[in-house]
């Protein structure tokens, strides 16, 4: 299980994150709500190590990620930060392949090549295997990032916006991908989503994020027009649509 | 029952056929390297046949291993300087593959960090404030280094300077990849105008022999130097060959690379440092050699990809087939006046260049 307790980290000096502490469930997706630059992105980065907390510590199962080494943490949690830049010039199998590099010596063995065949057929993108990513569509390409994350068999999986700029077909085959391989390896997958309502479809737990520190945490329930009005700023209403959840403004 | 029989059938065979597609691009891979090295091969026992005194294969062969009239030639002009073009060249197009990764720029080559203009000084300022060579007009021999390890020496501090100032930027305010290349266009350009001070003020002699030390010439290298960039060559290559799997994982970004359990700082750091080692040992030694680290894995990436597993191997090979090529024609195409190999790599490299552009695969 992960549990961060009282973090407190930024870059160059300038403090983003306060006093953040919770901890995921295992086999569980939760939401990492909030808006623009309230610090969810930081702290993605600061679960995976890429920046250093300047108070508090987060724990996996009870012992520190600063005693970890970079191989024993890249096997145990797997961060796909947003696409910002283009995609390298990669095919697909060899994308996903990557995900195996914690685990790899020398050279893949015949396992990890059998796991990437697996994986490839999972996500349906055996038509694609050895085409270059970057000739992908957005949603394709995004589920080879998923695909090779997934690979890395951690326990904790980050996932930085991953439905950004997808269609709501690919939103919800990719939110539903990313459902199916948390509960299927027992995963505490923690998401940053800026759909309320998606993350209302899909997840399990929320983290409720504003200027920096954690305004609340917990199941579906602290979604209410209360909460949201008060993280965006903006007047809105609950409805129940289909027993379901619904979020409107 | 039987419907569900076949698909899983097809799947197993689906299964079979991607693995089995990848272990066939990985044997092509693989079958190109050996192709290249083959060429290589090829290339360098003509090399060592073509001259003003062209040798048979069968005399090369004898003039090695028992000895004849062709062994001094052999073995004092023709053997050190083919080898010096194939370890010149592996060098290069090693250096070039591992900075276009680490400075995320396919311009990145082993003069970005402007180590040629910091030789460069530092070979004119032993040329000129040390009198260590001089011009004369005697033909071919137009120009003498009176002690042409000081000038090497020189050129090498030279060199590792703007390494240096590079370095210590990067690690001082940790600078982003871009800026490195940014910095280094800065410092090539500060040791350019330092170097065109010093020369304003020396005599014409000074002046020829600094503009003839810039010429990448294979013909400076001797055993003793060829020894010295081997060694600096199969070092730097053994530590990048086993950074490939970092390096594949640097092409999709710092934080990928970290969360993949890179250490992206030092990598980048120690890969800096290695390339620039080994490209102001190159210099040093032969001068300004431009377009093969640039060129080379350009032209291996359009036909085998981005895979460092194959691509630092390939680079360094194909880097190697350049300068031999071009050093070759450098050799003959004035014959006898043998022109530096530098002028036929940037000759053919422009162009080459231009032609890749073009065509817009993977550059």
């Amino acid at each position: 299980m992960l549990q961060l307790s009282n973090c407190t980290a930024g870059y160059e000096g300038k403090i983003i994150l306060t006093d953040i502490s919770f901890s995921l469930k295992k086999g569980k997706v939760t939401a990492l709500l909030g808006p623009n630059g309230s610090g969810k992105s930081t702290l993605l980065k600061l679960i995976d190590r890429i920046i250093m907390p300047q108070k508090g510590e987060i724990k996996i199962e009870g012992k520190n990620i600063k005693d970890f080494s970079n191989r024993e943490l890249a096997q145990t949690i797997a961060y796909l930060p947003q696409i910002n830049n283009a995609l390298p010039d990669c095919s697909v199998f060899e994308s996903i392949l990557l995900g195996r590099k914690p685990y790899i010596n020398s050279e893949p063995s015949i396992e990890d090549l059998h796991m990437v065949d697996y994986i490839i057929k999972k996500f349906s993108l055996e038509n694609f295997s050895f085409r270059s990513i970057n000739r992908l569509s957005g949603g394709e390409a995004q589920k080879v990032l998923i695909a090779r994350a997934i690979i890395q068999k951690p326990e904790i999986l980050l996932l930085d916006e991953p439905i950004n700029h997808l269609d709501m077909k690919n939103q919800i085959e990719i939110l539903k991908i990313i459902k199916e391989f948390t509960k299927k390896m027992n995963l505490s997958s923690l998401i940053v989503l800026h759909d309320i309502n998606r993350a209302l479809q899909f997840c399990d737990e929320f983290i409720l994020l504003k200027d920096g520190k954690i305004f609340k945490t917990g199941d579906n329930q602290i979604i209410n027009p209360i909460s949201v009005k008060k993280i965006y700023g903006i007047n809105n209403k609950c409805i129940e649509l289909n027993k379901r959840k619904v979020i409107i403004s | 029952m039987e419907k569900l029989s076949l698909q899983a059938q097809e799947s197993q065979l689906n299964k079979n056929r991607i693995v089995k597609r990848y272990q066939k691009s990985i044997f092509y891979k693989i079958l190109s390297g050996l192709l290249l090295i083959a060429i290589l091969l090829s290339v360098f026992i003509y090399s060592l046949s073509s001259g003003s005194i062209k040798i048979s294969f069968i005399e090369i062969l004898k003039a090695l291993f028992a000895g004849n009239e062709n062994s001094y030639i052999l073995y004092n002009i023709r053997l050190p300087r083919s080898i010096g073009a194939i370890l010149a060249g592996a060098s290069l197009g090693l250096a070039g593959c591992v900075m276009q990764n680490i400075l995320k720029n396919p311009l990145a080559s082993p003069f970005t960090l402007g180590i040629s203009h910091g030789a460069a000084f530092g070979a004119a300022m032993a040329i000129i404030f040390f009198n260590a060579g001089t011009a004369h007009s005697f033909g071919n021999e137009s120009v003498t280094f009176f002690n042409s390890y000081f000038v090497a020496i020189s050129a090498f501090v030279g060199a590792i300077l703007s390494t240096i100032i590079i370095l210590g930027l990067s690690l001082y305010k940790n600078i982003s990849p871009e800026a490195v290349v940014l910095s280094g266009v800065a410092i090539g350009s500060l040791f350019n105008a330092a170097t065109m001070f010093i020369q304003y003020f020396a005599a014409d002699f000074q002046v020829s022999a600094t503009i003839f030390w810039t010429f990448g010439d294979i013909g400076k290298a001797g055993w003793s130097e060829n020894a010295i960039i081997a060694i600096a060559f199969m070092l730097s290559f053994i530590w990048f060959y086993f950074q490939r799997w970092s390096f594949n994982s640097l092409l999709w970004g710092n934080e990928t690379a970290k969360s993949l359990g890179v250490s992206v700082t030092s990598l980048r750091l120690i890969s800096m440092l290695l390339c620039a080692i080994l490209i102001s040992i190159c210099t040093a030694f032969l001068g300004i050699i431009g377009f093969v680290g640039l060129i080379s894995p350009h032209i291996v990436r359009m036909f085998i990809g981005t895979d460092y597993r194959f691509l630092i191997p390939l680079s360094t090979i194909f880097g190697s087939l350049l300068l031999l090529i071009s050093d070759l024609i450098a050799k003959t195409i004035l014959d006898p006046v043998i022109l530096p190999v530098g002028i036929i790599t940037s000759l053919l490299g422009a162009p080459l260049f231009f032609y890749m552009l073009i065509k817009r695969r993977r550059v």
